[in-house]
């Protein structure tokens, strides 16, 4: 029995629940009691991840693309080879990668004008203002000029909170690259945000 | 486990950075739910071979029709003959070469766009200043009638999709220029470099941003440098956000989808859609209700 890491609610935290070994698509019936198991478990995490990348407005539709998918790989799923939630990060930032230009582009209306106002396409944030900051644009502005694997690396460690081996999982690479790609990422950010505060003083 | 070293404030930023937004509640979970399951779903069994379907019926009887048409010597016309890319770019940009061009610095570019992203409709209201001096309005009024209005800061000039309506208006029009202005465009090359995208790809991708937002001279500007883009194709009777009906000129983003614009007959710009790769499914549809320049907000 394999158990998986399993985000609860939207502590930042991880626990640690066995839901993976449920997954036995021996039969219908049971492939999809397990797809709703995963969805129960997962779901959250996996639209806070397109929510906080692209808006909630493309969280929704990518979400379902997202589990449409597994759906449709579940059968391939082997958990002897991990948890299933790298897996599934790693399909959401499959689907994630055809929108890098609207990413960047979130990203950059972000560091131009805060929170409070969005590019177009992601107007949901009007609906949801929230307190503007200097810290936040800069490193706003410095996310989106990473590259997209750099930047993919370094947001699934700080926003989605998975360890150096998950992300490595997700990104399908070693361990020892996204350490690599992380501390190139955190000081292209350093740099950034202590030119803010220096223009700022 | 999360591996935070070190004590790292531009780190702490990042991650406080879009924390607010709001958690998935039930509801959502629910249709996103049953949207997964309807996608995965394949599509219903062909139909058994030798068995007469309604479909079948009619495809038989519309082949005997025309086969009798044409043995009686009767020019059967099954459809409007086929336009190229080019002949509905260079019709678009006549007709977006007679719309009004530039207005005074002081004054404000207005465009009012409806969006479909999923299953929220949005109708958006955008006043920018036209030199980029002054904040600007924007209004996003969603499909049950809430409405918010918010104070927009003056275009940054990063890339030409946040430049000023001045700055786009000084663009190029002679067409290689154009091209090499566009292709020159930050968000272009981050496209290109950091994405791997295809630099056909990104420079028409550019051209449907910029499409939305530019008055005519600059649409038409645009939609002739657009005909030097190879790959183009054309389909007909595409739906805008707005349920208009016109011609699309697409490009094919092997990732993304095909990216479409939507224009009528007349060549009257519409809209754009992207439909996906993997679905052929819509997953952004816009329509251009309105623009204009107004003298003040």
């Amino acid at each position: 029995m394999s158990s998986i890491a399993v985000r609860s609610g939207y502590r930042q935290r991880w626990r640690r629940t066995p839901v993976a070994a449920s997954i036995d698509p021996a039969t219908d019936a049971a492939a999809d009691q397990a797809f709703a198991t995963l969805y129960r478990a997962h779901a959250p995490a996996i639209y806070r991840y397109f929510a906080r990348r692209l808006g909630v407005q493309a969280a929704e539709d990518l979400t379902a693309d997202t589990f449409a998918a597994a759906l449709g790989a579940i059968a391939r799923f082997d958990s002897d080879r991990g948890p299933e939630l790298p897996w599934l990060y790693g399909i959401a930032a499959n689907i994630l990668s055809n929108h890098r230009r609207a990413e960047v582009r979130h990203l950059r209306a972000l560091a131009a004008q805060g929170s409070e106002t969005v590019d177009f396409g992601y107007e949901d944030d009007v609906l949801g203002r929230v307190t503007a900051a200097a810290q936040h644009r800069a490193v706003a502005a410095a996310v989106a000029d990473l590259p997209a694997f750099d930047r993919e690396a370094l947001l699934l460690i700080a926003w989605d909170e998975l360890s150096y081996a998950q992300a490595a999982q997700v990104l399908g690479c070693s361990v020892a690259h996204v350490r690599s790609r992380l501390h190139e990422a955190r000081t292209a950010l350093r740099r950034r945000v202590q030119a803010t505060t220096k223009d700022q003083s | 486990m999360t591996e935070h070293p070190d004590h790292d404030p531009a780190f702490d930023a990042l991650r406080s950075l879009r924390a607010d937004v709001p958690p998935l509640d039930d509801r959502t979970a629910g249709r996103i739910y049953a949207a997964s399951l309807r996608r995965a779903t394949p599509s219903p069994v062909t139909p058994v071979p030798g068995r007469i379907t309604r479909r079948r019926l009619i495809r038989v009887a519309f082949v005997t029709a025309a086969v009798t048409a044409l043995v009686a010597g009767t020019a059967l016309v099954l459809r409007p003959a086929p336009v190229s890319a080019d002949e509905v770019l260079t019709r678009a940009a006549a007709a977006a070469a007679n719309a009004a061009g530039p207005a005074a610095d002081s004054a404000y570019r207005y465009v009012e766009v409806l969006r479909i992203n999923g299953p929220n409709t949005l109708r958006v209201q955008t006043w920018t200043s036209v030199d980029g001096t002054a904040p600007g309005r924007q209004t996003v009024t969603t499909t049950n009638g809430q409405s918010v209005a918010t104070t927009i800061p003056a275009p940054t000039g990063e890339s030409l999709a946040t430049s000023s309506p001045k700055t786009l208006a000084a663009l190029p029009t002679e067409p290689t220029a154009l091209l090499d202005r566009l292709a020159a465009d930050p968000d272009v090359r981050s496209d290109i470099t950091n994405n791997g995208t295809a630099p056909d790809v990104a420079i028409w991708e550019e051209i449907r941003e910029l499409a939305e937002i530019a008055d005519g001279p600059t649409q038409s500007a645009l939609f002739t440098a657009a005909t030097h883009i190879d790959g183009l194709t054309v389909t007909e009777n595409v739906v805008d956000a707005a349920g208009r009906t016109g011609t699309a000129v697409a490009l094919t983003d092997p990732r993304l989808g095909e990216i479409q614009l939507i224009f009528t007959p007349d060549g009257a710009f519409l809209g754009e859609r992207i439909l996906s790769t993997s679905t052929d499914r819509p997953q952004f549809t816009s329509a251009r209700l309105d623009s204009g320049y107004v003298t003040s907000l």
